[in-house]
């Protein structure tokens, strides 16, 4: 009796099934060609050409594959971009958000802050020194629910990708719809601005990943 | 636009087939092409190739439900079923393809021929 599993991971292409998904679909295929491979047989076929017969033409499989692909989809894609992208992304930017506002509240606020040197910073570098941990959760979170690495690092990434595009649509209000004079002549505070609340918590959150990374390669080994 | 219309005329013909077929009883994706297979007298036959993604199709469309469940012989197989969805779509579906028959039938003489 031939491998029905392995022929039709075989003809449809896919060396290892990437979810529970999969693994039903070449279950439920393999059983049917094995019927139909048993019924072949009852009506006197050898085994060469039952199992030739059962498999039909390779070129059909190609479009079979498609076609299982395009059936199920839509919802495949939408509940995968879901877990992999959109929900680490969104509560890593959440929870970044609330903590700067939390830090913020509760911080020292000096009425007269150049009189106390670095003090009003805290509440910042305290908001920047959880990043990598945030980083490191929402890298985990996608690559748990199977995000490859582009998904991965979008997600990781989702709350400085958020906080550029804000600085760039407050900037592009200014300019263009409040008319402000000032904006454009001081182009180095405004790229520091965005250094400062968005590049630099960027290279945090990557600096997570790559550590959740690390500890994930260690623990597999 | 012929061989739109005409792919559209032969997916709602399988759809209309495997949802009747399910009507009757649960059955799985070799039982049904075997079943249509006979009914029809080889008129009509289903291959891996075009029933399964019409299977995927109707399930995501929650008109039927896989569940695994032994066979006769012992073998898991996945049993598909209508669902409440799937029984409400039956019967305007039928009505359907009978007025489209008798509306072909009155043109082309179909039933005769």
């Amino acid at each position: 009796m031939p491998d029905w599993n392995e022929l039709v991971r075989e003809h449809l292409g896919v060396s290892k099934p990437s979810s529970a998904e999969h693994v039903e679909v070449i279950a439920e295929l393999s059983g049917h060609l094995e019927d139909l491979y048993a019924e072949l047989r009852r009506k006197g076929l050898g085994e060469p050409e039952a199992v030739k017969q059962a498999l039909g033409d390779r070129a059909n499989w190609r479009g079979l594959a498609k076609k299982i692909r395009r059936a199920r989809s839509k919802e495949e894609i939408l509940n995968h971009r879901t877990k992999t992208l959109w929900w680490p992304g969104l509560v890593s930017l959440t929870a970044s958000m609330s903590w700067l506002m939390i830090l913020q509240r509760v911080g020292p606020q000096p009425r007269m802050p150049w009189l106390h040197s670095g003090l009003p910073l805290m509440p910042y570098l305290v908001w920047l020194g959880t990043q990598p941990l945030l980083g490191a959760t929402s890298a985990y979170m996608s690559r748990r629910a199977g995000g490859d690495r582009l998904t991965e690092l979008t997600s990781t990434l989702f709350p400085s990708i958020v906080m550029l595009g804000l600085c760039c649509l407050v900037v592009a209000i200014s300019i263009l719809v409040e008319k402000n004079p000032h904006v454009l002549p001081q182009w180095p505070l405004v790229l520091f601005g965005a250094f400062v609340w968005a590049i630099f918590p960027g290279l945090l959150v990557l600096l997570g990943r790559l550590l959740s990374l690390r500890t994930h390669s260690w623990a597999k080994s | 636009m012929v061989k739109r219309v005409r792919a559209n005329i032969a997916r709602g013909s399988t759809e209309l087939a495997i949802l009747a077929l399910l009507a009757e009883q649960p059955l799985y994706g070799f039982e049904i092409s075997k079943r249509i297979e006979q009914r029809t007298k080889g008129v009509l036959r289903f291959e891996l190739g075009s029933l399964y993604p019409m299977l995927y199709d109707l399930e995501k469309r929650d008109l039927i439900k896989g569940r695994w469940q032994p066979n006769s012989t012992g073998r898991d197989r996945r049993y598909y079923a209508l669902t409440p969805a799937g029984k409400k779509e039956l019967a305007p579906l039928r009505r359907e393809w009978r007025s489209f028959f008798q509306a072909l039938d009155r043109i082309a003489g179909v039933s005769h021929a």
